[in-house]
């Protein structure tokens, strides 16, 4: 097993190359949306394989578009998207007006919410490789609506195979104005990946 | 409100009076429930893969693992090998995935079943597969492994118990 030791200057490093992705995403997502979006400040947070179930917040059931990064920077990323964001992000996409009696997603909603998963990440990473020197191709989005640890085990399943503790990248993008919706973000290195930034940031 | 015992992915429980045990969440990983009720010693795990291999690792995240530990652990706390029975949930493909090497949860409820079944313990009730994530709790006191689930469609049950 390896043991993912992280400076504070290192944590920092991760947390600036998070930032711009994530002010990429937010961007992409805006273009979207026509709407004014705000994003957090990304947390980068070294967790043990058991406690991660507590980053993902208290909700009963989530919407979560999940992308594999391969080649150069083995990653996973994921999008989680609380019920009633995902209706709002799903109407603004649409330019449906909301409708309040509405209980389940539709597959034109489904779709469209991948899509915002796609454009939003592919963002993310083409900002990544840019800054870091390296391809970068994500895999086609996957779809789910279910528990939030339920769609974050398959993540750590893949990452609990070589290590016992998880580089979570989590931050939120949201409108400005009227808060209708909110997207968190996460970003889940494998531990490989980690020491790649690190050293293309001349930062090992 | 009863004490309830919630453990977290890669680990084990193993309880000896009437305190629930619980794991929230199992998506492709196996809630494995053993439990001995003449001497009232229930224990849960919660697998995340089927075996270890070579690697030296902890034992909770692995089926091949995991299970012989709990048992050995129970029968520490006084369980008859005998006379255990055991229930399973989880093993569920929640993203559908095309490729091969990700129907994890099928390998998992596989490895499970082989442990079970080689350490002579009966499976006697079993909630796996499908697409949708289980929040499970065990009652020692009824036996009853209650699961929770999340409603995707207007039939779909969001609880059952087995």
């Amino acid at each position: 097993m390896q043991e993912i030791i992280l400076s504070a200057l290192q944590k920092d490093a991760l947390q600036e190359v998070a930032n711009i992705g994530v002010a990429h995403a937010a961007t992409a997502l805006s273009k979207m949306v026509n709407k004014e979006i705000d994003m957090g400040i990304p947390h980068v947070d070294l967790i043990p394989l058991e406690k991660t179930i507590d980053c993902v917040k208290n909700e009963e059931v989530v919407v979560a578009v999940f992308l594999k990064i391969s080649n150069e920077l083995p990653s996973y990323s994921l999008l989680l998207i609380s019920k009633e964001s995902a209706f709002a992000l799903s109407d603004a996409l649409m330019g449906n007006t909301p409708d309040p009696s509405k209980q389940t997603l539709s597959e034109m909603d489904e779709s469209a919410l991948k899509e915002v998963g796609n454009v939003m990440m592919c963002a993310f990473f083409d900002s990544l490789a840019e800054l870091l020197q390296i391809t970068l191709i994500p895999g086609p989005p996957a779809f789910a609506y279910d528990m939030p640890a339920a769609v974050l085990d398959y993540v750590l399943i893949q990452i609990g195979q070589v290590a016992d503790q998880v580089l979570v990248f989590n931050t939120d993008v949201k409108t400005a104005k009227d808060k209708d919706f909110n997207i968190n973000i996460f970003l889940v290195p494998e531990p490989q990946s980690i020491q790649i930034i690190l050293n293309k940031l001349g930062m090992n | 409100m009863d004490d309830v015992v919630i453990i977290g992915i890669g680990e084990y429980v193993v309880v000896n009076d009437s305190t629930k045990i619980s794991t929230v969440g199992l998506g492709s990983c196996i809630g494995t429930v053993i439990y001995e009720t003449t001497n009232k010693i229930s224990a849960l795990s919660h697998i995340m893969l089927p075996t270890m291999g070579d690697k030296q690792d902890r034992i909770g995240k692995y089926a091949d693992t995991a299970l012989p530990a709990m048992i050995h652990d129970m029968e520490k706390k006084g369980a008859l090998h005998g006379r255990m029975k055991a229930k399973i949930a989880g093993g569920a493909s929640l993203f559908a995935f095309t490729d091969d090497h990700l129907k994890i949860g099928e390998r998992n409820t596989e490895a499970v079943r082989k442990i079970l079944s080689e350490q002579k313990i009966p499976l006697v009730a079993t909630d796996v597969g499908g697409d949708r994530g289980r929040t499970i709790i065990f009652n020692p006191e009824t036996c009853e492994l209650y699961i929770k689930m999340v409603k995707k469609g207007p039939t779909d049950p969001s609880e059952k118990i087995i």
